[in-house]
């Protein structure tokens, strides 16, 4: 029986859609980082943080979550300490508190993570996230 | 125990070193080639966005020159033309171009590769090019291939980008894209794009031969997400005329412009509405150190004209749509119209010109059904019937075209049969307005072709794919030239064909492929390479993408006998991210000089010209996000 749900399992991730794949990226990401602080997820992409839910303990406000994904540039003072990771390039410049982005150029999706930004904030990356370390934007 | 095992090797598969693949599976899930793709309207070849990025394919030309079973080469008349292999130099092959619903039209010619393959792609996403078994669910008159361009996707880009390109021939090229999405329903993508081509001076008798070129493109699209589509595309340009009257030009000038307008609507119930119009039109300025003599017998020195094109067309289409079984119904009603506003010799009074029809209403019915026996089993029938009035035969023409397929598609294996006739009409150049040397012939019927092709396709493993085809077809009424009277007729005699292809991709891993490919076509005469093939290999090392192409046509005989030697043409693509926002391009075509060459002037008792569709030549640009 585990096996048959296991197969299943399998399937439904052989044959997902685009935006559970994201979501599935976006997990997997999070799963090879390891904080100093347990992960309590924010985000202001509604559905990535319903899907979230189902692996991580999550939370509806910024001020209470220790980790948080952005798809738009409006945040809390407050939070921005926090670690932040964006969905949207640009965001990386334009919040110099991010760490990280999952993002679409020319077509094709990236990610990227920023090695001074994820030590400055004690997080170890796991073997898997080396190809996408970078020292800086660029 | 064994259970933990083999759940731990399937989180291994599915989860360990998965980023990767989740990356790759989410960049596949992404294209929308996915969406657009018909694996039962025919043997189908994709050139991804990745793939055109980087190949550097910078003109849809770029493109044709690897394209199996076709003769990417250079043209008297155009630059650069192509044709179906073994066909005789010049002969007019009936392809198909589409950006995304509007078919760029060629009246006259019936070739739209001679105008548009200088067209650059960077608003390009990528393209699906369809080989026999064509579906009738495009909407086009029957053609031998039909190349399906789509545009990039504004959601996916979201940017604004701009390329320049210089090349040793100090030929240029700007483009500048601009894609955004203004709100979750609407979007837009505007492209504008300069080309100043530099090609190399034929020099005979002093006399310069040239093909240069200086074309300007705009294209504009505005989208209303799941309800409409509007498209703007203009073209200008300016062309030498290379050998298209004489040897011994003094001026060739070429002016060109067109301009079209694709509406496409989805309406009530499932009905989608496809709106159409383009104009064009095109003046020559052409004067020679001799004389050049026309169909009609007159000499001329100097030949001035001004021709125009347009058609209009309306589309409407429903799909019935149920769990096992898709019916497409359409309409479709074509006007195509041309001119001439004058043509003069030797600065005297304008000529008539024009020996046959000028307006064609073309009037369509057809549909195609897909049934789906189970999961991996499909059978499709498509039908269509056109009635084509026109305003120099008394008679309407009619054309009924069948198609019939069956598709087998499992996981590993896939297999496609289709049997089906087609009926190519002779162009308006054929049929009315033929200047220089072959006499047009107003009473020209259509070719008819029987034919019979298949396609296997087996995956090895994850990474490995091979592929194979075999086509049998019966080809009635050729249009060809009969040399005692130099004009445009139907061939009594039937020709039959078979050809052959064969190909295999492998991709050793996520950035690292190579694809090999062979065709072959048996023909009793053939009077351009039979044979041919191409080696791509993709590679990626860290920043640096580097992309190598060899493309084979093998010897001939041409029509007068001579023997041309086989064709290797060698390209080479290395692009360097400088950074997220910038790359570095070099590029180098035909670099062992070696590519397959036609004779633009052939004559069987002195040394003829023959040039290659490419020069050798190495391309420089810089792209740049803003």
């Amino acid at each position: 029986m585990k096996l048959l749900a296991m197969l299943l399992l399998y399937a439904i991730v052989l044959s997902a859609d685009s935006k559970t794949l994201m979501y599935e990226i976006i997990s997997n990401v999070l799963d090879n980082l390891e904080t100093p602080k347990n992960k309590i997820i924010y985000s202001d992409d509604e559905n990535l943080l319903k899907n979230l839910g189902k692996h991580y303990k999550t939370s509806q406000t910024c001020q209470e979550s220790t980790f948080i994904i952005l798809q738009k540039s409006t945040l809390e003072a407050a939070c921005k300490s926090k670690d932040i990771f964006v969905l949207n390039y640009d965001l990386l410049s334009t919040m110099p508190e991010s760490l990280g982005a999952f993002f679409f150029q020319k077509g094709r999706a990236n990610i990227v993570l920023l090695k001074p930004k994820l030590k400055q904030h004690h997080i170890k990356p796991s073997s898997e996230l080396l190809p996408y370390l970078e020292d800086k934007i660029w | 125990m064994k259970h933990i095992l083999l759940l731990a090797l399937s989180i291994i598969t599915l989860y360990g070193s998965n980023l990767d693949n989740l990356l790759t599976k989410y960049n596949q899930e992404t294209q929308i080639h996915k969406q657009t793709k018909k694996e039962a309207a025919g043997h189908i070849i994709v050139i991804t966005r990745d793939d055109l990025d980087r190949m550097q394919a910078y003109t849809l030309n770029d493109v044709l020159n690897t394209i199996r079973m076709f003769n990417f080469q250079a043209s008297r008349n155009a630059g650069t033309s192509i044709s179906f292999a073994t066909a005789k130099s010049g002969t007019v092959t009936p392809v198909k171009l589409f950006i995304n619903n509007h078919e760029l039209n060629n009246i006259t010619f019936g070739n739209p590769i001679a105008q548009y393959g200088a067209m650059n792609l960077y608003f390009v996403d990528y393209i699906e090019i369809y080989q026999a078994g064509n579906s009738v669910t495009f909407g086009n008159e029957s053609g031998s291939m039909i190349i399906r361009l789509y545009t990039k996707k504004p959601k996916y880009e979201n940017a604004t980008y701009g390329e320049f390109t210089i090349d040793t021939r100090t030929s240029t090229q700007l483009n500048i894209l601009d894609a955004k999405v203004i709100d979750k329903n609407y979007s837009y993508l505007l492209n504008v794009d300069i080309n100043n081509k530099n090609m190399k001076k034929i020099d005979y008798q002093n006399y310069n031969l040239s093909r240069d070129y200086a074309i300007g493109h705009f294209f504009f699209q505005f989208n209303k997400k799941n309800d409409y589509h509007i498209e703007i595309g203009a073209t200008k340009g300016k062309k030498d005329l290379f050998a298209s009257f004489s040897l011994h030009p003094l001026k060739d000038d070429l002016e060109g412009e067109n301009i079209y307008l694709q509406i496409d609507k989805k309406l009530p119930y499932n009905i989608n509405l496809k709106l159409s119009s383009s104009v064009e039109q095109n003046s020559v300025d052409y004067q020679d150190m001799s004389i050049v003599t026309l169909t009609n017998d007159i000499n001329a020195s100097n030949i001035k004209f001004h021709g125009k094109t347009s058609s209009l067309s309306a589309i409407l289409e429903k799909h019935f749509i149920t769990k096992k079984n898709d019916l497409m119904l359409a309409t479709k009603i074509k006007y195509n119209r041309g001119s001439l506003s004058y043509f003069t010799v030797n600065n005297s009074m304008p000529l008539d010109m024009i020996h046959g029809p000028t307006k064609f209403n073309i009037y369509s019915i057809y549909g195609e059904d897909l049934y789906n026996i189970n999961d991996n089993n499909l059978i499709t029938i498509g039908l269509k019937y056109d009635y084509i009035t026109d305003n120099y035969k008394t008679k309407p023409t009619t054309s009924f075209i069948y198609r019939l397929g069956y598709v087998y598609n499992s996981k590993s294996f896939t297999n496609k049969l289709f049997i089906f006739n087609r009926m190519n009409q002779p162009t308006m150049g054929q049929m009315s307005f033929s200047p220089v040397k072959v006499k047009p012939n107003a009473e020209l019927g259509p070719v008819k072709m029987d034919i019979v092709s298949g396609e296997s396709s087996y995956k090895l493993n994850k990474s490995t794919k091979v592929g194979l085809g075999l086509a049998y077809a019966h080809v009635k009424d050729i249009i060809t030239v009969n040399p005692l009277i130099m004009q445009f007729v139907n061939k009594k005699e039937s020709v039959e064909f078979e050809r052959f292809y064969c190909n295999i991709k492998h991709s050793f891993d996520l950035y690292n492929k190579i694809a090999i490919s062979y065709y072959k076509i048996y023909k009793q005469h053939s009077f351009s390479p039979a044979s041919g093939g191409i080696i791509q290999i993709f590679n990626t090392i860290g920043k640096i993408d580097i992309y190598n192409e060899l493309v084979y046509r093998a010897s001939y005989t041409n029509e007068l006998k001579k023997s041309m030697q086989a064709g290797y043409d060698y390209t080479l693509a290395i692009g360097y991210k400088l950074s997220r926002h910038s790359t570095i391009k070099i590029k180098g075509e035909n670099l062992l000089n070696k590519a397959s060459k036609v004779y633009i002037y052939d004559d069987p008792k002195k040394e003829g010209i023959s040039v290659a569709a490419r020069d050798q030549r190495v391309i420089m640009s810089w792209e740049y996000e803003f």
